[in-house]
């Protein structure tokens, strides 16, 4: 198959379109998927100028492609366009609600967590919500508090919810794609400060499923766990470290919710030794969730405690240096993984 | 595989290299407990009967009387009736339990046990296992599967060609054992095979799986070698490490500015002071008329401390015997019929001697220096020497006047434990009222124990013996064991310390009188 | 609007199932074998009929936590939402839901809902749904008095005029949320006038009178399927039993009640209305019967029924496994 350089946000805004294109029951919702709504610019009214399709721009040009039936712009109103979202999975279309910013949860999240999350079990298995909500997260671009988190960990506590967490753009493409294909409710997090890296993508549709992590380094003395814009850092250091001779594996999990408990096991199985660097939270985190795993199924493999690197319990600070301290990076990941293999 | 435990050649003292087993005491196929003597050692300075370091039952003895092994090797092999013999022998194959005996021994080649079902490849010669330290890149390397010891069935063999979904350990695995991943069934997320599926399915095709070796889990790092003048650290911890010969790397760095300081330099003795000094240049032993042995901290500080008992305490001596039968019937009653409790005599003895000084308070005591004033215990805290191969070391069971045997025992466990693995805080060990020193594993039948201050008294424990004795007028064979008490004569008169004897008679020879 | 003998003595079924079940729900409940919570619907059965009866099995509602009457308007089969409500394995949602989520999808039933204000936004859903997929359906929500402040309602009724859906939005004012009079919680002095700010028509009805709730259903669900978008009904009637079984209703009296029961039954007045045109009093006793019988073959199934096998407890968490 022919592949492109295709930065993250292209692949995401192509994985929509292809579904789209693939399945007439597939709708977008959100605000400013199009943009300009009542505007008045004539410009924009007749089409000579595009609309900016979103405020990091993944979804520039879907309305002109598939129209307001099927690229829908709403008001600023979360809690209606997740519960609506929901109420339309469970009646016959595979909606993929935007919220701008996960942060955002909190205005909605009765419609996620009570409501999309638990139809299926609480009506007895006679309900699907084929339900994609789809938001940035992530911390690095000073947005300050109330824009730079990152809760997956707070969806994946949730029972129903599947939750994705792409790296890059080849696995933001099939993830994408997996998750709107997928019958359940999936919660898709994009990290903002991703979108204009690139990478090698398929042109054509293809899937990733679930709960398999991808080893973005191979090595036999540490496994360094790592999730979205984490794994970049992490194979910085990995790579500084393997001019040393300390042979790093990497495991990008990719999926918060459902967990490659076994390829994450595995390696530690093989190397003993762990370093887990996640965004989301100091304490009650992803990284929390996996360090349990490991400890209570590999204990008999590991050769020192496992290490922890996660922001500190604050909220995200704005002043650039302040931020910079504040997200775990490739120097602190790299301390971390010497403190593990001289103990 | 938890069930499979070793037993290994203890180190009996800093410069004990190696041991000949001269004797074993348990029979292959016989179960042990915990503190039971299973086979008699022999050193260049003493020979010593080993203690069970836990329960189980022995499945193989591997070392031969007459038969030398460094510290550290494999003795012999515990596991529960569950585990085959077969899996004791993969296991025994996986470490690679052949070890050079010294010369005079069972056949001179490397293992005289069953060897592995198949020509292993070995990745390093045979080695006696877990105590020795290496670099880490090779204990990494070591700690992946070992592809000699695993059988893969023929079936399965070949190369795998074109995709498979598999993690990539898995992967990694099949190419290492030459398998098909074609054969094997996955389990996984989308069929995808995973190490634990090939696994499962070389068994189900009749092959074997060597069980995973598990890490050295010491506590104790390696010894750094490299040169740690650049290591950050305080002036006195690196003049302190470098008289203790410890390098800095080896040592955390808790100082300010992140240097290594003396306490983290004390903690690095502390903690390379209860385990082998492998790694360590040896002493050329044979050579040498003698081998200088530098004094360790420890060591100076029990001199010390024992040098200014005697010099300041005044000391004498009451002995008495006691008769013991009672006591032994109880202590069998008790262990064979409440759950979960095997109680030595030593735990009886501690209950006594906390009894009678309820009833004797005034041999209860510590004594200031400082002040020259006497401090008068309401509660008994009983200090119980323990001898450690680096030294001797007094844990204290406190307030045992309110416990009951179980507890006391329980306790003396745990404090021991401690104390071997150098766990033991501070007021762990310093302070107490009273002190019980026992030599009865020794067969000692009596000796007089130095008071360890600041307490005023110690009682030192002979072995229980049958020996004839006169009741009413007929010599008939009972047990007794010898105890002396010895006081300091400034807080403490004669008539006192007979006095707690006479109370301690009491309590051991009724000893139904320490149940109420 | 003039209904057919059939379609009346329909309507005055499904009303009587209603006023049977509860209060045969009310005595079971006083036994303690039904676990949780349960809200009851008496007085209220004409809203929920009064709408239902103008949905086919293909539209969607939208439900709250007192939705017996709902599902029982829509179509729900009493022997599945007694075992149900008694949590057993028969059960609608196999004793996975239970009185507060009772469901059924294949009569157009998204499900009663435990969370005040939940189900609008809901039905907007199905509303858009059919929208998109153009096959001429309609939704309704029903919200309470209580419900109607919540922020969720608003967002879902500024939505449906935004995007002009084919919704109808039923706000049942049963006096009380909870514990507080409608009079203290909503500040304006009509919710229907709220929703009319929004941008659609609304109107105002005795929910105790069917015909009235009837009526203006039609009107706005032909409206809702021609696409001339949302509407709002505000149905006043009052519930006769507490906020939830148990509730020691110590924000009104006894009398108060009594005065209801007496004076604003539903199913009096409709056969106050009906007798002697097109049907007789006989006939609507008869009808009266066979409720009453079919629910006590409900009961009696219910408790009969198995309890749901531990292998349920872990099942269907998501689709794929």
């Amino acid at each position: 198959m022919t592949m492109s350089k295709t930065t993250y946000r292209e692949a995401i805004k192509a994985a929509l379109a292809q579904e789209m294109q693939r399945d007439a029951t597939v709708v977008q919702i959100g605000e400013d998927l199009r943009g300009g709504q009542a505007g008045t610019n004539p410009e924009l009214e007749s089409g000579k100028v595009e609309a900016f399709g979103g405020v990091l721009g993944v979804t520039k040009g879907l309305w002109t492609e598939f129209g307001s039936d099927r690229v829908i712009d709403t008001p600023i109103t979360e809690s209606a366009i997740i519960g609506m979202a929901a109420g339309a999975a469970l009646t016959g279309l595979r909606p993929v609600a935007e919220l701008m910013f996960m942060d955002f949860f909190g205005v909605c999240y009765d419609a996620l967590y009570n409501q999309a999350a638990k139809f299926r079990y609480m009506f007895g298995g006679k309900a699907r919500t084929p339900l994609v909500v789809r938001g940035m997260i992530g911390a690095g671009f000073s947005a300050a508090a109330q824009h730079s988190q990152s809760p997956y960990n707070v969806f994946a506590a949730v029972p129903g919810l599947k939750v994705v967490a792409p790296s890059n753009a080849y696995d933001a493409k099939g993830l994408l794609i997996q998750s709107i294909r997928d019958d359940d409710p999936v919660v898709f997090c994009e990290h903002k400060t991703l979108y204009d890296v690139k990478g090698e993508v398929p042109d054509d549709p293809y899937t990733i499923p679930f709960g398999v992590a991808n080893y973005t380094r191979e090595g036999t003395d540490v496994t360094i766990i790592a999730l979205s814009a984490m794994v970049n850092a992490a194979n910085t250091a990995a790579d500084k470290l393997a001019a040393e001779g300390v042979s790093v594996e990497v495991v990008d999990p990719r999926t918060v919710s459902p967990l490659d408990e076994e390829g994450i096991l595995e390696s530690v199985d093989s190397t003993g030794r762990v370093v887990i660097v996640d965004e989301s939270a100091a304490r009650c985190g992803f990284g929390h969730d996996v360090a349990a795993l490991i400890a209570t199924r590999a204990f008999g493999s590991l050769k020192a405690p496992i290490e922890l690197v996660t922001p500190p319990h604050t909220p995200v600070p704005f002043s650039p240096v302040l931020e910079q301290a504040w997200l775990p990076d490739a120097a602190r990941i790299e301390a971390a993984v010497r403190k593990v293999v001289s103990a | 595989m938890s069930e499979i435990k070793l037993i290994e050649v203890p180190k009996w003292g800093l410069s004990m290299e190696e041991g000949t087993v001269t004797e074993w005491l348990v029979e292959e196929g016989a179960s042990f407990s915990k503190g039971d003597l299973i086979c008699e050692i022999e050193t260049s300075k003493i020979a010593n009967q080993l203690e069970a370091p836990f329960n189980g039952v022995l499945r193989r003895i591997v070392a031969k009387p007459g038969e030398t092994l460094p510290v550290g090797a494999v003795l012999a092999v515990s596991a529960e009736a569950a585990v085959s013999d077969a899996e004791i022998e993969e296991f025994l194959a996986a470490i690679g339990a052949d070890q050079a005996p010294t010369p005079a021994e069972a056949g001179g080649s490397p293992g005289g046990h069953p060897a592995p079902a198949q020509p292993t490849l070995e990745s390093s010669p045979p080695s006696p296992v877990a105590h020795e330290s290496v670099p880490v890149t090779e204990t990494t390397n070591a700690s992946r599967q070992r592809p000699g010891s695993t059988i893969v069935p023929e079936a399965l063999q070949g190369r795998t060609n074109g995709d498979v979904f598999a993690t990539p350990h898995a992967r990694r695995l099949a190419d290492d054992l030459s398998i098909d991943l074609a054969r094997v069934a996955g389990t996984g997320r989308e069929g995808r095979i995973s190490v634990a599926d090939i696994h499962d399915t070389i068994r189900a095709a009749g092959g074997t799986v060597a069980p995973p070796v598990s890490p050295v889990r010491s506590g104790v790092p390696g010894r750094s070698f490299e040169d740690d003048s650049t290591v950050p650290a305080t002036p006195v911890a690196r003049r302190l490490a470098a008289s203790l010969g410890i390098n800095l790397h080896d040592c955390r760095a808790t100082g300010s500015r992140g240097r290594v300081c003396e306490s983290d330099v004390r903690e690095a003795e502390r903690r390379f002071r209860l385990q082998p000094e492998v790694g360590a240049a040896p002493e050329p032993a044979a050579e040498a008329e003698f081998e200088t042995i530098p004094f360790t901290t420890m060591r100076k500080a029990i001199g010390q401390r024992l040098q200014q008992s005697k010099r300041n305490a005044p000391h004498f001596r009451l002995t008495t015997d006691l008769q013991i039968d009672d006591l032994l019937a109880l202590r069998k009653e008790i262990n064979a019929t409440v759950p979960a409790v095997k109680l030595s005599v030593n735990d009886f003895i501690v209950k006594a001697c906390a009894a009678a000084l309820q009833k004797v308070p005034d041999v209860n005591i510590q004594f200031d220096e400082a002040t020259q004033s006497v401090l008068r215990y309401a509660r008994a805290d009983i200090s119980v020497a323990v001898a450690l191969p680096s030294g001797l070391i007094t844990p204290i069971v406190r307030n045992a006047d309110g416990k009951t045997l179980a507890e006391i025992s329980g306790e003396v466990q745990s404090l021991v434990t401690k104390a071997k693995t150098g766990k033991l805080t501070a007021d762990e060990f310093q302070g107490g009222t009273f002190t019980v020193s026992n030599l009865g594993m020794f067969d000692v039948r009596k000796f007089d124990a130095i008071i360890n201050p600041p307490q005023g008294a110690i009682l030192a424990v002979g072995a229980g013996q049958e020996r004839p004795v006169v009741v009413d007028g007929q010599v008939v064979a009972r047990t007794m064991l010898t105890v002396t008490l010895s006081c300091d004569h400034r807080v403490i008169d004669g008539a006192l310390g007979a006095a707690f004897l006479r109370e301690l008679r009491r309590f051991v020879e009724s000893p139904a009188l320490m149940l109420v | 609007m003039a209904l057919t003998k059939s379609a009346l003595l329909s309507a005055y079924r499904k009303m009587t199932e209603i006023r049977a079940f509860e209060d045969r729900l009310h005595e079971e409940n006083a036994t303690g074998d039904i676990p949780g919570f349960i809200h009851l619907y008496s007085g209220q059965e004409a809203i929920a009929v009064g709408v239902c009866e103008n949905l086919n099995d293909t539209d969607y509602i939208g439900s709250t936590h007192r939705g017996h009457g709902h599902c029982i308007a829509k179509g729900c089969d009493l022997n599945g939402m007694m075992a149900e409500i008694f949590g057993k394995n028969d059960g609608l949602c196999h004793g996975k839901g239970g009185s507060m989520h009772i469901a059924d999808l294949s009569v157009g039933m998204l499900g009663a809902n435990a969370i005040v204000g939940g189900a609008p936004s809901l039905a907007i859903g199905a509303a858009l749904s059919a929208k998109t997929l153009g096959n001429g359906g309609v939704a309704a929500s029903f919200t309470g008095d209580g419900g109607s402040n919540q922020g969720t309602v608003f967002e879902a009724m500024n939505m449906a005029v935004v995007l002009e859906l084919p919704i109808v939005f039923v706000i049942e004012n049963n006096g009380f949320g909870e514990a507080t009079g409608r009079d203290y919680a909503v500040g304006a002095p009509s919710i229907a006038g709220r929703a009319a700010s929004f941008g659609m028509p609304s109107t105002t009805v005795d929910g105790t009178d069917f015909f009235e709730v009837y009526d203006a259903t039609y009107e706005a669900v032909e409206r809702a399927r021609r696409g001339g978008g949302p509407s709002t009904i505000e149905a006043t009637a009052h519930r006769w039993h507490g906020h939830f079984e148990g509730d020691a209703q110590l924000y009104r009296t006894a009398d108060q009640v009594a005065e209801l029961r007496k004076n604003q039954d539903p199913l009096m007045k409709f056969r106050a209305k009906v007798i002697g045109r097109k049907v007789t009093a006989k006939e609507l006793d008869a009808i009266d019967a066979e409720a009453r019988e079919r629910v006590d073959v409900a009961v009696a199934k219910a408790r009969a029924a198995e309890y749901p096998p531990q292998e349920s407890l872990l099942s269907d968490v998501y689709v794929s496994y």
